[in-house]
């Protein structure tokens, strides 16, 4: 699978993907992967955020922002919780080649 | 002129399985009196708060055998290839009629509390349950955790424990031989049904390792996985699934078990776990 390009909108959530919060962990299940996901805390911000209509550039941007950090120290995590979502099928839209 | 048909040699009777009724129509007398014995805990009176789904499961001949039902055929040509067949037929057909979220799970109880260890066949699940078993707790099931779908009660499926030769011969237990496994009852053990619906209690994730046994918290969202990544059922309604389980496991403490040998593993969880 190829890197998520830092210009590609992230989202929104595949249809029928479904969510529950344990003890503050976000958890999501794929009815396609049988496989329930467990987020980590930069995870479920990317996920809150993931609506289609950002870029994961802008979402970098957003969440260092907000962790009030440099965008280049927490885009590893971010697009690393992207990859993820996509290797679990939780996105609909898949990157343009 | 018609002749009435001849009545057919053999039995019938009524289980429940994961809350299905199952008629059982067998021919072979002998066959069938295996067994009616050993699904008798799945015949036990109970209060469904609803009409189950029912189903036939039918065994013609008595050498060669021919199983059916609506999800599983097979001919056998052993009694004990028979008596496996039969039983499959029975399990299988629960599972794809069942109006519950099944998943694959071993399970005991006491004091109405139950406790769930997740896994796949061959994980060493029925050997650890049926250690508890000898150790005074309540059989559930060695095969299914099974909640309703619409209010989330825990549905006893006390099928036979279908243990390893291994396994019998470490529990010092006797059972019927079947297909290269020792089918026992609950009571062969020292144990029996559970009396009613049991709360979950507490998840259990078993992982084999050398030396004594060790029993570390693990967060619940460990269990969740475990659990909802061996379902039967689950595809039936994913997201509600996902709902059931969370809840499930929001109200238990969860577990790692780390064990070599059943039966001292078996001890420790009987010491730590508080009864309710």
């Amino acid at each position: 699978m190829q890197p998520t390009p830092t210009g590609q909108l992230v989202g929104p959530p595949a249809a029928g993907v479904s969510e529950v919060e344990i003890d503050g962990r976000i958890c999501l299940y794929a009815p396609g992967s049988e496989q329930v996901v467990v987020l980590n805390d930069t995870a479920s911000d990317v996920w809150r955020l993931a609506d289609g209509e950002r870029t994961l550039a802008e979402l970098v941007d957003l969440l260092a922002a907000s962790y009030g950090v440099e965008a280049a120290s927490i885009h590893g995590d971010v697009q690393a919780a992207v990859e993820q979502f996509r290797a679990a099928a939780l996105l609909a839209q898949e990157p343009q080649a | 002129m018609t002749h009435p048909a001849a009545p057919r040699p053999g039995r019938s009777w009524d289980v429940r399985a994961l809350d299905v009724a199952v008629s059982l129509e067998v021919e072979d007398v002998r066959l069938a009196g295996t067994l009616a014995e050993l699904l008798a805990d799945l015949s036990a009176p109970s209060a469904p708060a609803r009409p189950p789904a029912a189903l036939t499961v039918s065994v013609r001949g008595e050498g060669p055998w021919q199983v059916s039902s609506p999800s599983h055929r097979a001919t056998a040509s052993t009694a004990q290839q028979a008596l496996a067949e039969t039983l499959t037929a029975v399990n299988v057909s629960a599972v794809e009629a069942t109006p519950t979220l099944a998943v694959h799970a071993a399970v005991a109880a006491r004091g109405g509390s139950a406790v769930v260890v997740p896994g796949r066949s061959g994980h060493g699940k029925t050997t650890f349950v049926a250690a508890l078993l000898s150790r005074g707790w309540d059989y559930v099931s060695d095969e299914s955790l099974s909640v309703r779908w619409d209010d989330g009660a825990v549905v006893p499926y006390p099928r036979p424990l279908a243990l390893s030769t291994w396994a019998a011969g470490l529990l010092g237990v006797e059972g019927v031989a079947s297909a290269g496994e020792v089918l026992v009852r609950a009571a062969a053990l020292g144990a029996r049904p559970v009396a009613a619906d049991p709360r979950v209690r507490d998840v259990v994730l078993l992982e084999r390792v050398d030396g004594p046994p060790q029993l570390h918290p693990v967060h619940r969202t460990d269990a969740l996985a475990a659990l909802l990544e061996r379902g039967f059922t689950h595809h039936q309604d994913p997201s509600r699934a996902l709902t059931l389980v969370a809840d499930l496991v929001r109200g238990a403490r969860c577990w790692r078990l780390r064990l070599a040998d059943p039966r001292t593993a078996a001890d420790l969880l009987s010491d730590r776990l508080p009864r309710a």
